[in-house]
């Protein structure tokens, strides 16, 4: 389409790994029509560590999804890590999430029955990697965050931080370029807020990863590179 | 391969419902094999019988008789090749009742029933012993019965107590067959019945006809009735099959509900599988979309769906298979006790237990169709939002 033209204008996007073009996202509530995302724009570099602030309601977790490629925009062009993200199918889309991105939300999402390396290790069955293989890199991961100790951990086993620290060792193990988090402290006292952000911090710095994180804290935020702002669908400020 | 075995982790979670579930399953697959199986059972008489082989009988009612007199004249009918008469003796042996079946017959009614086979020997020492017994192979072998043995059945229908002496041993030429059968001279019967029971002479209890290759069977059948007709004892003319299913349907309102129950068996075993993977997918909603957001595709989550369905039916079909073992393993009587009067022929066929086979594989992919259908219509969104 012509938006690929578009975006072509804008110095930087040769190297974005998001470019947003114009994306409208709505819902229907009843019969009525809601306008959640509003012709929105936005560019992320590779590198980036994006805090996403702004009042409930105003389509942060909506944006999010899109980016992550949960969910499609109505309208408008969503480039991200290169490909363009509705002209995917449902599933060339899970295959395109399980090479470009890793997920952290607020609710950790682990499988309760697979221990915390198990947990770790599942997106790696869809490579056809060997068992082996697979579980070393889930322990390098759960190294990285810190759980090394844990390995053989259910999630039941673990704290809230813990927990979360295992789904950010899950969104890593594949090595995805973008990671995004939905509020992931939005669960945990200071002390493990604390140390899930300076993780994902390291992981931006030291690992080069690009971060889109959520956040109702102005803390958290303070981590971040840039902060963008949201309201009823428009980005401000 | 990996999904499968993360489908066992996941039935592990409710060991109990898991298990539940299964043996729901093994139920009533057991239930099924076992109602298909007596209702094989009940037929194998009919199938084994001979379709170009006539039975002939009072028409007005199995226990009447008929003339003796209408052998030589069933014999001169164009297409009929030997005629030969049996009487249902009914006597108890050792005090127990039905045990098997004991006709008084003549020379010609073991000729036609050609299947059970005697040595000449010992065939040739029935002819000429007026007590001889001609004793099918499961009585020996159950009563310890052999050539020379002198044996005594108490009459029911003939009162007294009658003394015979063992001739010989018949065995079935297919092995399928029932041989729980006795043979002893229609003369003995007969001449005991004049002389001491003062019973009208020279009746039989039916005639067996078999006709010479390639007659046609309606025709003869009826031109035997027509020969018949208006006398004072009318006949009834029917193929050796037809006589036996008249046999079988009388009981045929239990095998209808039997037939019924082991519908409803499958049922129910529908209904309990698809009621745990409804219920396990439903639990679970959240998890799939989960592995939806991860980068498992539908076609993953699918068969993790149709998996699970699978692991439970397969250990429904094992459990069933532990519960059938006695019935492979042991003697029909162990485990049918008295009832194997009534199943001669009492084994699971293959065709059953591929039936079973494949209601287990069935039950499984239609228990999943629910979940599936739900599955297609999941938003990665929709389960990330939910919160506990
Ligand atoms: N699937 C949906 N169906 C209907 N409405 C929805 C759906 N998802 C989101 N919305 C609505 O869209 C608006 C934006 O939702 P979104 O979750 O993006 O907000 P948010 O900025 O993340 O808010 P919060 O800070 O509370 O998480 C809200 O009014 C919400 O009710
Ligand atoms: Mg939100």
């Amino acid at each position: 389409m012509n938006s690929a033209t578009d975006t072509a204008t804008s110095p930087a996007a040769h190297s974005a790994l998001i470019v947003a073009d114009r994306i409208s996202k709505s819902y229907m509530r009843g019969t009525e029509r809601l306008q959640v995302l509003d012709a929105l724009s936005i560019q992320i570099e590779e590198g980036e560590f994006v805090a996403l602030m702004g009042p409930s309601g105003s389509g942060k977790t909506t944006l999010l999804n899109l980016i992550a490629g949960f969910d499609t925009a109505d309208a408008g062009s969503l480039i991200v890590a290169g490909s363009n993200l509705s002209s995917l199918s449902e599933n060339e889309l899970s295959k395109w999430r399980l090479n470009h991105v890793g997920f952290v939300f607020q609710f950790y999402n682990l499988l309760p029955v697979l221990s915390a390396q198990e947990n770790v290790a599942l997106p790696l069955m869809l490579f056809g990697m060997s068992a082996k293989e697979r579980n070393e890199r889930a322990r390098f991961s759960l190294e990285v965050v810190g759980l090394g100790d844990r390995v053989k951990h259910l999630p039941s086993e673990l704290s809230g931080g813990q927990e979360q620290r295992v789904a950010i060792a899950r969104a890593i193990v594949t090595d995805p370029k973008l990671i995004v988090a939905d509020e992931p402290t939005g669960d945990l006292d200071r002390a493990s807020a604390e140390e899930v952000l300076a993780l994902l911090k390291r992981l931006n710095t030291e690992f080069k990863k690009t971060i889109v994180m959520v956040t109702h804290d102005p803390a958290a935020a303070s981590h971040a590179s840039r902060i963008v702002r949201l309201d009823k669908g428009k980005l401000v400020g | 391969m990996e999904l499968a075995s993360l489908a066992f982790r996941t039935l592990r979670r409710h060991p109990l419902r898991s298990l539940l579930t299964a043996l729901g399953i093994a139920v009533a697959l057991t239930a099924f094999v076992l109602i298909r199986t007596i209702i094989g059972a009940w037929y194998s008489g009919v199938e084994a019988s001979v379709k170009d082989r006539l039975i002939v009988r009072n028409a007005v009612s199995l226990v009447f008789y008929l003339p003796q007199s209408y052998q030589a004249q069933i014999e001169q009918i164009p297409g009929v090749e030997l005629v030969g008469h049996g009487n249902w003796f009914g006597g108890k042996f050792r005090d127990e009742e039905m045990r098997f079946q004991q006709f008084a017959v003549d020379e010609h009614y073991v000729d036609i029933y050609s299947e059970y086979q005697t040595s000449p020997q010992e065939r040739e020492s029935w002819d000429k012993n007026r007590k001889g017994l001609l004793v099918g192979q499961s009585i020996a072998d159950t009563y310890g019965v052999k050539p020379g043995d002198n044996l005594r059945l108490t009459g029911t229908i003939f009162p007294g107590d009658w003394d015979f002496e063992v001739s010989g041993v018949f065995k079935a030429q297919e092995s399928g067959k029932d041989t729980r059968i006795m043979y002893f001279h229609y003369d003995y019967l007969n001449e005991r019945n004049k002389a001491e029971l003062g019973r009208q002479p020279d009746q039989v209890g039916f005639y067996v006809v078999r006709l010479k290759a390639g007659a046609n069977v309606a025709e003869i059948a009826k031109a035997i009735d027509e020969k018949f007709a208006n006398s004072f004892a009318e006949t009834l003319t029917e193929t050796e099959t037809a006589f036996i299913q008249g046999f079988v349907s009388m009981s045929s309102g239990i095998i209808a509900a039997l037939n019924a129950v082991s519908v409803v068996v499958v049922l129910i075993m529908l209904l309990v599988l698809s009621n745990t993977t409804l219920m396990s997918f439903r639990e679970r909603y959240r998890e799939f979309s989960v592995l939806n957001a991860l980068g498992f595709s539908q076609r993953h989550l699918s068969l993790l769906v149709v998996g699970e369905a699978a692991v439970l039916s397969s250990a429904g079909f094992v459990l069933l298979l532990i519960a059938l073992t006695p019935v492979f393993l042991l003697p029909a009587k162990s485990y049918l006790g008295e009832l194997v009067n009534f199943f001669p022929v009492f084994r699971v066929s293959m065709s059953t237990l591929a039936f079973a086979v494949a209601l287990a594989i069935g039950a499984a992919l239609i228990a999943a169709f629910p979940p599936l259908l739900a599955l297609r219509r999941m938003k990665v969104t929709d389960g990330l939002r939910l919160i506990h």
